[in-house]
C-alpha cells in the first residue's frame, strides 16, 4: 500500500465517488490495521471541519426560519427588513412561480412508482449482463470537467482563512508529491464485441426518431422495452405511456409520459440528452472515468453509478439522488453542487442552486406543536401514540352555515417542520371523539397551512373562505382512526376523505401548519402528511414505514 | 459579542422575530464550528443546523438565561448531533465506523473543539490556496487537477499531506482531530 493509493482512497471516499472495489479495499484496510483506522478518522474528522470552517454564514436560512413562523402582515415588514440586510446575491424566488415543477412532480410519480416496483441492481454486485457493455472503440477519455465558478471571496458573511504567518515556514508534508501519476487507478480496458443490432420492433409507446434514419450498421446501445434496440445518437420520445430503457450494465431509465430525449450515446461513457420530461434511472457502477451524464438544457448531472430521479422542463431541471452521490453542474455559469443521497437540487434561473434534503414523509406528535390560546392543551392518554395527545375544549358546536370559526386565529397549535415545495402531500389526522354523548356533532377541527395551500378547497363554505381544510368525523367510529377530510358517512364520495386532503408548500424548507379546532371534546394524537399514502392508513399505523 | 447574543436571545423570547435573523447571523459560526468537530458529514452538519434553529425559535420561551445562549444552543445540536448519528450509525461498515466512534467522542470529548486556526496560519500558501479552493469553493478533485494542470492522484496525495499536517499540529497542541 502506497501513501499515493490511500490518499486517493481516502480522498476518493470523502467526495463520495469511491466505487464499490474501491471502497471494500478500503473497508479491508481499516479493519485490519488499527494505527490506518485511526489516520483514515481523523481524516474524515478534519475534512468535515474544514467543510465547517470554511462554509460561508448563509443569512438567508434565517429569512426562511421567519417566513415559516409568522404569516400575518407583520412577516411581510420583517422580509424588507431582513432581505435589506442581507447582500444582494440571494434572490428570494418562489416556486410557485414554476408550474413545471408541479407538472414534473405528477410525472415523477409515475416514474418512481414504476421504478419501486422494479428489481434493483446490487451496486456492490454488478449484474452479469454488464460484460456485455458494447465496445467503446477506443481508449476511455479523462472525464469531462465541470469547471466551478469560485464563490466570491467578498461575499457577506464569509471568512478566508487566516493569512499565514511570514515567519512560519511551510511544512515539508505538506509540499507537493513528485511521482503524481502513482497511484491512478487503471483504466478499464475495452469491452468485447457486441452482437450485432436486432431489427427494430413496433413500440407504440414511443415515438420513433423523426430524422435523421436509422444506419442499421451501428451497434445496439440499449434496449427500449419490449425490445426495441436503441443505437447510438438515436432520439427517443415517450408519448402518453412511460417507457424503461435498459443499457447492458443492468442501467434502468424509466422515461416518464412526454419525455423527450435528444440523444443517447455511449461512446465515450453513457451520455443522455434530454429536452424535457422525467426520468428515474438506477445506474450501475459506472467505468472509472466514465460517468454517466444527464444533460439537460439547464444542468449537467454527472453520476458514477446511483438511483436518481430527473425532472425536466424549459425552465429548469430538477434532480433527485436517491442513493450514491451525483455531482449537478448548473451549465450558466458552470457552478457544480454535489448531491448526496436523499438529497435534491434545482437548476434553473433564479433560484438556489444548493442541495436540500428530500422529504418525502412528515409525522407530526402532538409534542411538537406549540399551543396558542386556551382552547388546546396537551394531555396524557394511554391510547393515544406516545401516550399523549391534543385536547380541545370549549368550542361551541353551530349547526351548518352558522359556523364562526374567529376563534382560530387565537387558539391553535401550530408545528413547523421541513417540506418541499410543490409537491402533492396527502394529509390524515388521527383522532378520536371524546365527548360522552352525540359525539358525531363534536368530531370536527380545521389545518390551515400558512406557507402553502390545499390543492382542492374545503367543501365547507366557512372553511374554504381563508384556504384552510376540514377534518370532521371520527364520531361515527369508536377509538382512535385516521380521517383525511370529511370522513362523515353521510358526506357525498366526491367531497368525502376517499381522496384525502392534498397540501402544497410554495417554497422548500420549514413549513407552518395550524391546528383549529371547529368542534369540541375531541383529541388528536398524530398528523401525517405523505407523498405515498393515498388511502386511509390502518388506525394503528404510526406514520411510514411503521 | 456575547452580550450582543444575550440581548439579542432575550428580544426574540420577547417575540421580536427580526432579532431572531441577527441572532442566526450573529450565532451560525460558531454554532457550525461546533457542529462540525462531531458530525460524520459535511450534510449532517447542515442538517442538525437547520433543525437546531428551529428548535431553538420553538423553545427560546424555555430559555433562562442562567449560562450563556450559546451553551444553551449548542446543547440543543448536541442533542441533535447524536440523534443523527444515531440513525446513521446503522449505515453500511466505512460510515457506521465514523458514526461510532464520532459518537463515543462527543460523549466524552470538550464542547469546544481545538481553534484550527493556528494551524491553518502554519501552513503554506499553496497549500492553504488549494484548501481554500477545496473546501470554500468546493471544487472537485478533477476539476482542481486540471485547474492546476495536475493529476487527480496529485491532488489527493497534496490534500492528504496538508491534512496529516493539521492533525499532527491539532496533536501538539491537544486537540483529537
Amino acid at each position: 500500500m502506497t501513501e499515493e493509493r490511500l490518499a486517493l482512497l481516502v480522498e476518493s471516499f470523502l467526495e463520495g465517488t469511491l466505487t464499490a472495489e474501491e471502497r471494500a479495499e478500503l473497508e479491508a484496510l481499516v479493519r485490519s490495521d488499527t494505527v490506518l483506522r485511526e489516520r483514515f478518522l481523523g481524516h474524515v474528522r478534519l475534512h468535515v471541519r474544514l467543510h465547517g470552517e470554511c462554509a460561508r454564514v448563509d443569512e438567508a436560512k434565517a429569512v426562511e426560519l421567519i417566513l415559516s413562523v409568522d404569516s400575518d402582515a407583520r412577516r411581510v415588514k420583517v422580509w424588507r427588513a431582513v432581505e435589506a440586510r442581507l447582500r444582494e446575491r440571494r434572490s428570494p424566488a418562489s416556486f410557485s412561480a414554476w408550474p413545471w415543477v408541479a407538472a414534473a412532480a405528477g410525472v415523477l410519480l409515475v416514474a418512481l412508482a414504476v421504478a419501486l416496483a422494479g428489481p434493483r441492481p446490487s451496486p456492490e454486485k454488478p449484474p452479469a449482463a454488464r460484460a456485455a457493455e458494447p465496445p467503446v472503440g477506443e481508449p476511455p477519455p479523462e472525464p469531462r470537467v465541470a469547471e466551478e465558478t469560485t464563490p466570491s471571496r467578498s461575499a457577506a458573511g464569509e471568512r478566508p482563512l487566516p493569512p499565514r504567518r511570514p515567519e512560519a515556514a511551510a511544512p515539508a508534508e505538506a509540499e507537493l508529491p513528485k511521482k503524481a501519476e502513482e497511484g491512478l487507478p487503471p483504466k478499464p480496458a475495452a469491452a468485447p464485441g457486441a452482437e450485432p443490432p436486432r431489427p427494430p420492433e413496433a413500440a407504440p409507446k414511443v415515438a420513433p426518431p423523426p430524422s435523421p434514419s436509422r444506419p442499421e450498421s451501428r451497434a445496439a446501445i440499449a434496449t427500449l422495452e419490449p425490445g426495441r434496440d436503441i443505437l447510438e445518437g438515436e432520439r427517443i420520445e415517450t408519448t402518453y405511456e412511460p417507457g424503461i430503457l435498459r443499457f447492458p450494465d443492468g442501467t434502468r431509465m424509466e422515461l416518464a409520459p412526454g419525455t423527450l430525449v435528444r440523444r443517447v450515446t455511449v461512446e465515450r461513457g453513457k451520455r443522455v440528452e434530454m429536452e424535457r420530461g422525467g426520468v428515474a434511472a438506477e445506474v450501475a457502477r459506472q467505468p472509472a472515468g466514465q460517468p454517466m451524464v444527464f444533460v439537460t438544457p439547464q444542468a449537467e448531472a454527472a453520476v458514477l453509478g446511483t438511483t436518481l430521479r430527473l425532472a425536466v422542463d424549459g425552465k429548469g431541471t430538477r434532480l433527485e439522488v436517491l442513493e450514491g452521490r451525483v455531482r449537478l453542474t448548473r451549465l450558466s455559469d458552470r457552478k457544480s453542487v454535489d448531491v448526496a443521497a436523499g438529497f435534491f437540487a434545482v437548476a434553473a434561473a433564479g433560484s438556489d442552486f444548493a442541495a436540500s434534503r428530500i422529504v418525502d414523509e412528515v409525522f407530526l406528535a402532538p409534542a411538537q406543536g406549540r399551543i396558542r390560546g386556551s382552547e388546546w392543551r396537551l394531555v396524557r392518554d394511554p391510547l393515544a401514540f406516545g401516550g399523549q395527545a391534543l385536547e380541545a375544549r370549549g368550542v361551541k358546536t353551530a349547526p351548518p352555515g352558522q359556523m364562526d370559526l374567529r376563534n382560530r386565529l387565537a387558539d391553535f397549535v401550530e408545528f413547523a417542520f421541513i417540506a418541499e415545495a410543490n409537491k402533492d402531500y396527502h394529509v390524515w389526522v388521527r383522532g378520536a371523539a371524546t365527548a360522552a354523548a352525540d359525539k358525531t356533532r363534536h368530531d370536527a377541527v380545521g389545518l390551515e397551512v400558512p406557507t402553502g395551500r390545499f390543492v382542492r378547497p374545503s367543501s365547507w363554505p366557512e372553511v374554504a373562505a381563508f384556504g384552510g381544510h376540514e377534518f370532521n368525523g371520527w364520531g361515527h367510529r369508536a377509538g382512535w382512526w385516521w380521517i383525511g377530510g370529511d370522513a362523515d358517512p353521510d358526506t357525498p364520495a366526491d367531497r368525502s376523505d376517499a381522496v384525502p386532503a392534498l397540501v402544497r408548500f410554495s417554497r422548500h424548507g420549514v413549513q407552518v401548519l395550524r391546528l383549529f379546532a371547529i368542534e369540541s371534546p375531541l383529541r388528536i394524537d398524530a398528523i401525517w402528511l405523505s407523498t405515498t399514502q393515498k388511502t386511509r392508513p390502518e388506525p394503528e399505523r404510526r406514520g411510514p414505514g411503521r | 459579542m456575547s452580550g450582543d447574543v444575550e440581548t439579542l436571545a432575550r428580544r426574540v423570547k420577547a417575540g421580536d422575530r427580526q432579532a431572531f435573523a441577527e441572532l442566526y447571523a450573529a450565532t451560525q459560526r460558531e454554532l457550525r464550528i461546533f457542529v462540525s468537530a462531531h458530525a460524520a458529514s459535511p450534510e449532517m452538519v447542515d442538517e442538525v443546523l437547520q433543525v437546531t434553529y428551529v428548535s431553538c425559535w420553538y423553545s427560546i420561551g424555555h430559555y433562562e438565561p442562567r449560562g450563556t445562549f450559546l451553551a444553551w444552543l449548542k446543547g440543543i445540536a448536541r442533542h441533535h448531533l447524536l440523534k443523527a448519528l444515531r440513525e446513521q450509525s446503522r449505515s453500511v461498515p466505512l460510515d457506521r465506523l465514523i458514526c461510532e466512534e464520532a459518537l463515543v467522542r462527543i460523549e466524552r470529548a470538550p464542547e469546544d473543539p481545538e481553534p484550527l486556526e493556528e494551524c491553518l496560519r502554519r501552513l503554506s500558501p499553496a497549500a492553504r490556496d488549494l484548501l481554500e479552493r477545496r473546501y470554500r469553493a468546493r471544487e472537485p478533485l478533477v476539476a482542481l487537477a486540471q485547474a492546476l494542470g495536475r493529476t487527480k492522484s496529485w491532488v489527493a496525495v497534496t490534500l492528504f499531506r496538508i491534512r496529516e499536517t493539521l492533525r499532527r499540529c491539532l496533536a501538539e497542541s491537544g486537540g483529537t482531530a
